[in-house]
């Protein structure tokens, strides 16, 4: 933008805070100082005057503004009420170390890198929640036993897509994160026990989350 | 002094940003409701686009929501969220390229101009008509910065922090911002044919 700086000569300095004193947000001291140029001061009195009344008009534009759509309340307030009843049945359920977990990676979700650490943040989770609920024994077996019908998915998440989102939809569908993020940020979730059927039923429960999964493809193993 | 005040001044919004930080919900449906307008309004002019708007407003106040914890009362709650807010909205400005950053002028042009209405002194909606158009022509950042101290209501420090500009800058750009939509309401004001 090319304009000045400074003001120019001919304006008071009180001038210059006119528009604070229009909105009401000096400190007592210069909006006193303020108050006394305007005494003695009739152009400040007229520039007071119109600021006064250009507030007023751009209120009026500014009111008349459209809103958003009310999908957006919606899916907002959703997303939150989703995070609340899985923070509060992390409390009630996990017990103080997994609450304890949850509210460290809960602190480090900045809202720049949410979505990628979102993902990698659910491996650890995950492994955590195997580590804290499983018996080892009975996991290995069945590890070892339900192995060949392990399905794998290769999934991007949406970049809105909470954390808590993820972890609900990978809990419905009784799938984990074996693999990524990639350079083009995919990851690899493996569902156990599927048979052609029951792929066929992730798969469709993936694409209708369109909210949360952005791309969602079935990998041949 | 009383000036009137355009969303009603509310000294409570740090508790109720506090309030959110520690999870409750219907704390932060209440502070949705108080600035999803505000904040679409404002993203809106920062970015020309209503579905990327959306989006944008959707993160930020979700970021309020994961984030009510750090804000650390030395500004308002508003120029708080706005600054999120404004964060995202130039970001996503640099991803794409910033192709929509200038004033949109076409929209401007399209603006009805109530040419049919019988002139009695300008009429609310004429004036609003005319204001609006006025503020068309200007720049981003003017624009931006009148919405800031006249709508939004802020004190000049707020705004320093938010633009990240020095605190006398913001006084000169408000005091040419306004000279500037003076020009033009007087130059559409004269267009305005009157019957
Ligand atoms: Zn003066």
């Amino acid at each position: 933008m090319s304009e000045p700086e400074t003001l120019p000569a001919e304006v008071h300095p009180e001038a210059a805070l006119l528009p604070w004193y229009a909105n009401d947000t000096l400190g007592s001291e210069e909006r006193q100082s303020v108050a006394r140029h305007l005494e003695s001061c009739a152009g400040c009195r007229r520039e007071l005057e119109e600021l006064t009344q250009l507030k007023h008009d751009l209120a009026m534009v500014y009111g008349a503004a459209p809103s958003p759509s009310p999908q957006l309340a919606r899916s907002v307030l959703q997303k939150v009420a989703v995070e609340t009843s899985l923070r509060r049945s992390a409390d009630l359920q996990g017990g103080h170390r997994l609450a304890a977990v949850d509210q460290w990676l809960r602190s480090l979700f900045l809202p720049q890198w949410v979505p990628t650490l979102a993902a990698i943040m659910l491996v650890v989770q995950f492994g955590l929640l195997l580590w804290v609920t499983m018996p080892v024994e009975e996991d290995r077996i069945t590890t070892r036993s339900i192995e060949s019908l392990a399905l794998r998915y290769r999934v991007s998440f949406q970049e809105q897509a909470t954390e808590g989102e993820i972890r609900a939809l990978l809990n419905a569908i009784r799938g984990r994160i074996v693999d990524g993020p990639t350079a083009e940020r995919t990851y690899v979730i493996e569902v156990r026990g599927g048979d052609p059927d029951s792929s066929k039923k992730t798969l469709a429960m993936l694409r209708a989350r369109t909210e949360i999964v952005a791309l969602v493809e079935t990998l041949t193993p | 002094m009383a000036m009137d005040s355009t969303h009603g001044r509310d000294d409570s919004e740090p508790d109720l940003l506090a309030a959110v930080a520690m999870g409750d919900p219907s704390a932060f449906d209440r502070t949705y409701r108080l600035y999803e307008k505000r904040v679409y309004q404002y993203v809106f002019s920062l970015i020309h686009d209503q579905t990327l708007a959306e989006d944008i407003v959707g993160e930020t106040m979700i970021a309020v929501w994961r984030g009510a914890g750090t804000f650390s009362r030395s500004s308002r709650v508003s120029t708080w969220i706005l600054g999120i807010a404004r964060h995202k909205s130039l970001d996503a400005l640099r991803r794409l390229g910033r192709r929509q950053r200038e004033v949109d002028l076409d929209a401007v042009a399209d603006l009805p101009s109530h040419t049919d209405t019988p002139f009695e002194g300008l009429h609310r909606k004429e004036v609003a008509s005319v204001t609006q158009r006025a503020l068309g022509t200007l720049s981003r950042e003017h624009q931006e910065i009148l919405r800031l101290v006249f709508y939004e209501e802020l004190p000049y420090g707020d705004i320093a922090v938010l633009l990240g500009i020095p605190a006398n800058t913001v006084k000169t750009r408000v005091f040419y911002a306004k000279q500037q939509l003076k020009r033009q309401l007087e130059r559409l004001s004269q267009k305005e044919p009157i019957s």
